[in-house]
């Protein structure tokens, strides 16, 4: 075994016959030379990283937009109930069905257009070797993130000023607040309400969610319950509705206002008023409505000012 | 002056970017004798540390705008000169190369004493041992050992806490006496 000193002493002579001396003279001048030529290309690279980076989000976005327009489940038309003139023949009556959006809302194409484009822009991020193109890319691959998670569950829609009505209505109410409807039986009634799209960007209002009777057809859901089956346009603050026009999609800037009737059914065990032994009553607060924005589709149980009251008998239907 | 405006603003500002890489060029080139040198040692291999110095010098030009101090000049290549060094050496293990053949020492040679032939056995057994360090090892053998730098100096030109630079000497020389110990055995 050799001791420390000795161990250091060889140790020290080993590295030093490894020493070769001064270096080539050509070195100094590869060297010289490999910065030189590096400095033009470094540059046309930087922008070259730049202009690629730029092209890869601006690619994915293009092909996350075309993908959302190709796949939107409503098309840019109205609903099956809608007609595509823009003025039916007056007097126009609203019917069940129209303005109903069919199909199912469920941005599944979205979200998935959605996350393959997070994934391409999150791995731009995390392979590319420019710091800001990484920043970039992963700034874009959060906003996409972010859309990801907000899709179709945005609440655009309120209810601001306007008009708020419903007809046939009773003018005496049992002390609480709502509107009253005056119906016997699975009879219409008609409400009148002022949309606003309280959102900072505009949207295409699309119609009226699907009912569920409307959708297991005649032989399905019995009319038991009341609901809302259709939609028509209304001239701004308009309440008669004589001057309702068939609903057409309809582009809401942001902030801007549309009137709409919503056709209801008022349920088998409806009762105009209140009867001697007492009434029960169901509330709808809310109308399914759906719209689009940004190419995404959303539907949106609006919440109604006040509820809409139907009042029903305590002793079973008739 | 008042009559030459702005015209001369232009080629000045665009040769500043040339003189700028020139200026550098000159000073990384001033230092590439101790940067040869450093490499050759750490990695056993002149040609490859001519290209570790070139890289080096490459990777100093791109990396400039991390050189704080100018004054620290030599020690910042220093430091990315031994990081090349360590690529390289990583990338080695990775492409494994031909073995140099033990050194042998005519037992017949008269001219040559006993003591001698021990010497040159025993270096050149250290200097096996020393190629089958790993690279880490063999940076703060050559740092402490060649380059005669304390151990903040090395934990500072390479980056790491001085215990950490403690640390690797110490397994570094230990396997370096179990590698001839084991050598002189088999002799």
């Amino acid at each position: 075994m050799t001791d420390d000193a000795t161990f250091e002493r060889d140790l020290r002579a080993m590295l030093t016959a490894r020493d070769p001396g001064p270096a080539p003279a050509g070195l100094a001048f590869v060297v010289r030379e490999r910065i030189r030529s590096d400095q033009q290309p470094r540059r046309i690279a930087r922008w070259g990283a730049w202009i690629g980076a730029a092209g890869a989000v601006a690619a994915t976005a293009a092909v996350f937009i075309v993908a959302l327009w190709v796949a939107n489940p409503v098309g840019p038309g109205p609903g099956p109930g809608a007609s595509l003139t823009p003025d039916a023949t007056p007097p126009y009556v609203m019917q069940a069905g129209d303005g109903v959006v069919t199909g199912e809302h469920v941005p599944l194409f979205q979200g998935l257009a959605a996350l393959i484009a997070f994934a391409a822009l999150l791995l731009v991020a995390i392979r590319t070797k420019g710091k800001r193109q990484g920043i970039a890319a992963a700034l874009g691959s959060l906003v996409i993130a972010f859309v990801v998670v907000t899709i179709g569950t945005s609440d655009a829609l309120v209810f601001r000023d306007g008009v708020y009505g419903v007809t046939p209505y009773r003018t005496v109410s049992d002390g609480e607040p709502g509107l009253y409807v005056a119906v016997t039986g699975d009879q219409p009634f008609h409400l009148v309400l002022t949309v606003t799209n309280g959102s900072r960007l505009p949207l295409d209002l699309l119609g009226l969610i699907e009912p569920e009777s409307l959708r297991a057809g005649p032989d399905g859901v019995s009319p038991v319950l009341p609901r809302f089956v259709g939609i028509a346009r209304l001239p701004d603050w308009d309440v008669v509705l004589t001057s309702a026009q068939s609903f057409e999609r309809v582009t809401i800037p942001a902030g801007a206002q549309v009137t709409v009737a919503v056709l209801g059914m008022a349920g088998v065990c409806a009762l105009p008023a209140a009867g001697p032994d007492g009434q029960g009553g169901i509330d709808l607060e809310h109308v399914g409505l759906v719209y689009e924005q940004l190419t995404i589709v959303h539907t949106q149980d609006f919440t109604l000012p006040e509820p809409v009251k139907i009042t029903t008998s305590m002793n079973g239907c008739p | 002056m008042n009559g030459r405006p702005s015209a001369l603003l232009v080629p000045i500002r665009r040769n500043s970017v040339t003189n700028a890489a020139a200026d550098f060029a000159d000073r990384v080139a001033s230092e590439t004798d101790a940067a040869y040198r450093l490499a050759t040692v750490i990695l056993g291999n002149a040609m490859e540390a001519e290209d570790v110095v070139a890289d080096a010098a490459l990777a100093a030009w791109r990396a400039r705008a991390s050189l704080r101090e100018s004054d620290r000049f030599e020690a910042w290549f220093s430091r990315i000169v031994v990081n090349a060094c360590r690529d390289r050496l990583r990338s080695r293990r990775r492409r494994p190369v031909a073995e140099m053949p033990a050194v042998e020492i005519a037992a017949t040679s008269a001219s040559l004493g006993a003591d001698f032939r021990d010497g040159v056995h025993h270096r050149d057994a250290l200097s096996r041992a020393f190629e089958t360090l790993e690279p880490d090892e063999r940076i703060v053998l050559t740092l402490r050992f060649w380059h005669d730098l304390t151990i903040d100096a090395i934990a500072e030109r390479i980056g790491i806490p001085p215990g950490t630079v403690k640390s690797r000497l110490h397994h570094a020389t230990g396997r370096l006496r179990t590698a001839l110990t084991v050598g002189e055995g088999e002799r």
